[in-house]
């Protein structure tokens, strides 16, 4: 039973979203919530050991951002949102 | 698969509208069924017909109302948020002698019962907030 979570800004809703994750789940970083690629990348760095994470090519692009510090995460177009929603059996949002 | 939507947010406010529009698409797209879209919260604001934005510029609820169209989806507004965002249709117009209604051709008004009915039947349930 893994889970998709999706963040759409750093703070608080992506810090609650840390303290409901289950090893296994998928994170997709959304909207503002892409900005952790900078501000949090610490925290998703440790994350990466436990669940896979996700950005939208979208929101990356809309905002001049890039994987800087060479995490190990996936970059999806809508299609593959729509994937991840597939993949896994429920889909929680956090904003 | 069958999928239901939530939007919470409106298409002025933030980004939450127009995600949910791309995801949406991207659904029907891939072959999935699109159930319902539920607007609750400021996402009511999606189901009116007088927004007029500059040209320049994307009319998110007309554009939701062409999806909506083209592919019959089931378009539920929450009717106690809308009412008290003044998004109102013909009837609920009259029911409180409103001088106006704006609520799109297309979209119901309904209790949050339906978002409920849509998280049990829907295979997945997807929520757009701001």
């Amino acid at each position: 039973m893994a889970t998709l979570h999706t963040v759409n800004k750093t703070g608080q809703p992506l810090e609650l979203c840390l303290r409901a994750l289950n090893a296994g789940d998928n994170v997709l970083l959304l909207e503002e919530g892409v900005y952790a690629l900078y501000e949090a990348s610490d925290v998703l760095s440790d994350l990466l050991k436990h669940v896979a994470v996700y950005v939208l090519e979208a929101d990356v692009l809309a905002r001049g951002m890039t994987n800087r510090d060479n995490l190990d995460i996936g970059m999806v177009d809508y299609q593959g949102f729509v994937e991840l929603t597939e993949a896994n059996d429920k889909v929680v949002s956090w904003f | 698969m069958k999928y239901a939507l939530a939007v919470y947010g409106a298409a002025s406010t933030g980004q939450s509208s127009l995600t949910a529009l791309s995801f949406a698409r991207a659904l029907l797209v891939s072959g999935h069924e699109v159930m319902r879209v539920f607007f609750y919260q400021e996402g009511v604001h999606n189901a009116t017909s007088l927004t007029s934005p500059p040209q320049d510029e994307q009319n998110l609820p007309e554009q939701w109302q062409r999806l909506i169209a083209e592919h019959d989806i089931d378009a539920v507004v929450c009717i106690a948020a809308a009412l008290r965002r003044g998004v109102v249709s013909v009837d609920e117009a009259e029911r409180y002698e409103l001088s106006a209604s704006n609520l799109r051709e297309g979209y119901e008004l309904s209790g949050l019962g339906q978002l409920l009915e849509a998280a049990v039947e829907a295979d997945r349930l997807v929520t757009f907030g701001d």
